[in-house]
């Protein structure tokens, strides 16, 4: 899976499926909806180069794996078949198939390995138990079930790919829901400086020094022409 | 919605050891008819109007150059935080019978928000 498609392949449905993401989406604006829709592409983007890319470009192993698969699960089912025509020798060719699927699984398996142990993902414990479960369970009923060699195969890599996508799609999502919270705090810090009228607006001009002034001047001019008629 | 999408008057105010005569002269100056009085961390305390500076310090005879804000101050006073609703605002307004109040953020007056514009506010969120 390459960048772009991983990108536009979960971006809608982050926004559509994811609760955290999605409350985001629906109580913004039409023009922040873009630029929230930017920032998780880019969020996916750098996602992918540090969690997934080195491990989707899996080189040549992945090639090999990939044929392993194919070839055994196409030996599993012959020899299913054959069982009945042929005996002992289908078994054989059936056992040839999941043999190579094996190799498959452990091809894919040391891949997700190192590429867990790279990153340092501490769940990988845990996950390589769950995957090992899952194989032993697919490999035994491959024997029993008639269609359990095509689930077998159509799982294939992806049980280990479903992982490193999970853990990219989390990575995205944290630091898309950082932004978020980041531009929700900076327009919280602008509203919150109120809007706050001078005092000078709400002087009475009545009562101003300069409003009282002249009356005392009135008031002095008075008393001297009085001083000076009685002088 | 809250105080602080209100517009507010700017906070007129004095400290509780300010002297009478310096808080005279600061109503005289800006004219309006009442002063806050805060603490020495900028909290609202009091409030002083010029009908307090006639019946607690002339009527009653004494020395405005003895007296402190603290001394003549009307208290306790509502107080009102930035981030109150202004229907909470409003309903503690109007229980005091007040018109205005002082307004704080972190504690510290920052303005003084009038029951017009906490009407103002309420409307507006109705609308």
């Amino acid at each position: 899976m390459n960048r772009d498609k991983f990108v536009e392949g979960y971006l809608e449905r982050m926004i559509t499926k994811d609760k955290d993401i999605r409350k985001r989406f629906e109580s913004s604006t039409e023009e922040e909806s873009i630029h929230l829709r930017e920032n998780l592409r880019d969020a996916l983007s750098h996602s992918y180069d540090v969690y997934a890319k080195e491990y989707f470009d899996g080189g040549i192993g992945s090639y090999v794996s990939t044929f392993l698969r194919w070839t055994g699960a196409g030996a599993d089912i012959a020899g299913s078949y054959l069982f009945f025509a042929m005996g002992g020798a289908g078994f054989g060719i059936k056992g040839i198939g999941l043999v190579e699927k094996s190799l498959a699984d452990l091809i894919d398996s040391r891949h997700w390995a190192k590429h867990a142990k790279k990153l340092g993902l501490t769940e990988r414990l845990s996950d390589d138990a769950k995957i090992s479960a899952e194989l032993i369970a697919e490999r035994a009923s491959a024997y029993y079930l008639p269609f359990a060699g095509v689930a077998d195969l159509l799982r294939g890599r992806s049980k280990y790919d479903k992982k490193v996508v999970a853990k990219t799609l989390q990575y995205a999502k944290n630091n898309f829901l950082d932004y978020a919270k980041r531009v929700e705090a900076e327009e919280e810090a602008v509203e919150k400086e109120p809007k706050i009228i001078p005092l000078d607006n709400f002087r009475n001009p009545d009562y101003t020094e300069e409003a009282t002034e002249p009356a005392t001047i009135e008031l002095g001019q008075y008393r001297a022409k009085g001083k000076r008629k009685a002088g | 919605m809250k105080i602080k999408d209100c517009i507010l008057i700017e906070a007129f105010k004095c400290k509780e050891d300010e002297s009478i005569i310096e808080v005279a002269k600061k109503l005289r100056k800006i004219t309006l008819r009442h002063i806050f009085v805060v603490d020495n961390k900028e909290f609202p305390t009091g409030i002083i109007s010029v009908v307090d500076m006639n019946n607690r310090v002339i009527a009653e005879g004494k020395n405005p150059k003895d007296l402190k804000a603290k001394d003549i101050m009307s208290r306790p006073i509502e107080v009102y935080d930035i981030n109150e609703t202004v229907e909470e605002a409003y309903k503690k307004m109007a229980e005091k019978k007040r018109v205005m109040g002082a307004v704080v953020k972190d504690s510290k007056m920052i303005g003084i928000v009038t029951i017009h514009q906490l009407l103002k506010g309420m409307e507006k969120k109705n609308e």
